[in-house]
């Protein structure tokens, strides 16, 4: 019988190799935050743009981990930057991790090996125990990819983590990612969290750091980019946020490009030319 | 978002304004698949006064180019203003879509597959 697996359960799948060990994968945990969002999407539960996670339907999901995210952001009721979500859940990754694992046991996908190395300590391994399941998501994922079609969002979702995750090995020979490269990019950026993530992915890594460091009073860009807007707002004696100039408006393409440009300098002493369209530091 | 419907020469004309958001996005979800069950396959949607558009609008476009790719039907988009269309190319579902200029152009391309 087919089981339902979710994108975050899909993705941990395929981050484990034959032996059941899970691959070391840089910046795995902002992968999965993002995968999790991602499923909220596809069950409409949440609507995004290019920088925001906006609440839709309030319902349930037949999923503990997912019914948690669904009641915080419905409790906040309103829309937030995407960042602010990858934040929440990985500031919740080993309570995230749990559910994960024990829901694909639960599903019979997976076992919990105890291995004990070199008497010091233990690690875990997750034989997969429904290969044929797994296989279909690659074989599927993999057509595709390979073909022109239009794609299935739940597909597209998993082509998007795995290209911004720089995991195309887990489904694509080096030959067949570099063959394939253009039609792998352009499937991966049709998902708007996972360009998120992408654009977010060394912020977000750079700003996880820095809130380890400074404790969670670290600014990262998007509370950097709120700043910036009141600021201006002030200057402008603007009251509404769609009144903005776009350069400034969050969820717009060009208010993404602003949020990457301070993600990547790390300042807000910066101003933008309108008719070239260019950021320059002040 | 305010969606009217025409049918013109064999083509569903489809005018979009406003926003297409979560308000929204499962009406016209609805209005279109009704339609195709119908066997009406042409479709043009003019963008000319859309505002916004969020993932689960454009999921819902796609959807439809989907389904009526299927039956050997066309799906075309028309008018995209400076935002949608840069929407559009940033997600690269521009690569997906026929997109014309305008309705007239549009209107005339997917006529000439009835």
């Amino acid at each position: 019988m087919k089981l339902s697996i979710t994108v975050p359960e899909e993705v941990f799948l395929l981050s484990i190799d034959s032996e059941g060990q899970q691959l070391d994968l840089k910046e795995f945990d902002v992968v999965l935050a993002g995968a999790i969002l991602m499923e909220l999407a596809l069950q409409n539960c949440i609507d995004t743009d290019f920088d925001y996670i906006i609440p839709d339907k309030n319902i349930s999901t037949n999923h503990p981990l997912l019914n948690k995210y669904v009641k915080d952001i419905h409790n906040i009721g309103q829309k937030k930057p995407i960042s602010f979500w990858i934040h929440r859940i990985l500031d919740e990754m080993g309570e995230v991790k749990t559910s994960i694992i024990s829901g694909l046991v639960d599903k019979g996908m997976i076992k919990v090996e105890n291995e004990r190395v070199l008497l010091l300590f233990t690690s875990k391994k997750y034989p997969i125990l429904r290969n044929s399941q797994v296989k279909e998501v690659k074989i599927r994922i993999r057509e595709l990819v390979f073909s022109d079609t239009i794609p299935d969002f739940r597909d597209l979702v998993i082509v998007s983590l795995i290209h911004y995750a720089e995991i195309t090995f887990v489904l694509f020979t080096e030959e067949e990612a570099n063959q394939y490269r253009e039609r792998i990019a352009q499937l991966a950026k049709m998902d708007l969290i996972g360009q998120a993530i992408a654009s977010n992915l060394s912020g977000i890594a750079m700003s996880v750091k820095a809130r380890e460091r400074l404790g969670k009073n670290a600014e990262n860009a998007d509370e950097k980019f709120d700043t910036l807007i009141a600021r201006k707002k002030e200057e402008l004696g603007i009251a509404d946020n769609e009144n903005l100039p776009v350069w400034l408006q969050k969820g717009t393409p060009q208010g993404h490009k602003t949020l990457e440009f301070i993600a990547v300098h790390d300042t807000i002493a910066f101003d933008f030319n309108t008719k070239t369209k260019d950021y320059f530091l002040l | 978002m305010n969606m009217t419907r025409e049918h013109i020469n064999g083509v569903e004309l489809l005018r979009l304004k406003g926003r297409l958001d979560t308000k929204n996005y499962e009406k016209m979800e609805e209005q279109i698949f009704n339609e195709i069950e119908q066997g009406k396959l042409l479709f043009v949607a003019d963008l000319g006064s859309l505002d916004y558009v969020s993932s689960s609008g454009l999921r819902v476009l796609l959807k439809a180019l989907k389904a009526v790719s299927a039956k050997n039907g066309r799906f075309a988009l028309a008018a995209l203003n400076e935002n949608i269309m840069e929407v559009f190319e940033i997600s690269g579902f521009n690569k997906f879509f026929e997109i014309y200029p305008d309705v007239d152009i549009a209107l005339k391309s997917v006529e000439s597959s009835n």
